[in-house]
């Protein structure tokens, strides 16, 4: 049980995955629309004021087919019986731990808390004296929503390297170590892009 | 309970050697030195998935879905079984 959470790959067929794929990435779509999120990143996940959906799809296309790109050629290299379906169905359902992220921002919570830290941080110009009380309050929020987050991002880990692994076969640490370059690189990479964007 | 045939000794983990066969209906008995065949030097489990190969006449896609695995689980094993069945050839040469 406690296996197919941490690595479905292993257990469900293409159908399967593929199902999964898709109701996870339409569910991050709808939920991203709904809640106000942008995907600036492989790895990213933002709160605004308001989003559209033909700026989250996009985001969210760039996003997916760097990482599965650079994932592929990396996995390709590591063993040439990778296939680019295994690669696109992991990135696709490895992301469904950021997507639940999002209810974080249930109407516009959490981007209005961080906003009015912003503010209160900007006025106080250095001298925090006056304004330690007020950020106190913030401060369990913060310890909220950063604990989520990091759990968020750990499982999110799990699901992309143990369906890389499954993928690939990868046994040697040289391509766990070249896995991990690769997920960097995209992220940079992508960063770079939505930057020029 | 079906007894398991033993491939390695048990002191030094190399590979055994078949010294003595018997026939259960004329009591013959057969001494020698024989090498235990490259497929039984394969885990029953290992077996299992070699003959599961043949019976579903290569399709890794079939297999995948009788066993509950996912296809590139199922590659991964014959992967797997690939290389250690040349390790073997290898090793006996």
């Amino acid at each position: 049980m406690f296996k197919k959470f941490t690595n479905p790959f292993l257990i469900l067929s293409d159908r399967q995955l593929g199902f999964l794929a898709m109701f996870s990435t339409v569910l991050g779509i709808l939920f991203a629309v709904l809640f106000h999120a942008r995907f600036d990143g492989c790895l990213d996940l933002h709160f605004v004021q308001t989003s559209s959906i033909s700026i989250v799809v996009l985001e969210l296309s760039v996003s997916v087919f760097l990482l599965v790109i650079i994932l592929f050629l990396v996995g390709k290299f590591s063993n040439p019986k990778t296939r680019f379906l295994d690669i696109l169905l992991v990135v696709l359902i490895a992301r469904l731990p950021i997507y639940l992220l999002i209810f974080k921002n249930i109407g516009n919570y959490t981007f209005n808390k961080i906003s009015e830290l912003e503010n209160i941080l900007l006025h106080a110009k250095g001298n925090f004296s006056n304004v330690s009380s007020w950020i106190e309050q913030y401060l369990m929020f913060l310890l909220f929503t950063s604990i989520i987050g990091l759990l968020a991002m750990v499982y999110f880990f799990i699901l992309l390297f143990n369906g890389y692994q499954t993928a690939t076969n990868i046994k040697k640490t040289k391509h766990i170590i070249w896995f991990i370059i690769a997920v960097i690189v995209a992220e940079i990479i992508s960063k770079i892009i939505f930057y020029q964007l | 309970m079906q007894p398991k045939l033993p491939i390695q000794c048990p002191s030094c983990s190399n590979i055994l050697l078949v010294s003595k066969l018997d026939c259960t209906n004329c009591l013959t008995s057969v001494s020698g030195n024989f090498k235990i065949p490259l497929l039984l030097q394969m885990s029953e489990e290992e077996q299992v998935f070699m003959l599961n190969f043949l019976l579903f006449s290569g399709s890794l896609k079939e297999m995948a879905s009788q066993m509950g695995n996912s296809y590139p689980t199922v590659r991964n094993k014959l992967d797997d079984l690939i290389l250690k069945v040349k390790n073997i050839q290898s090793q006996n040469i």
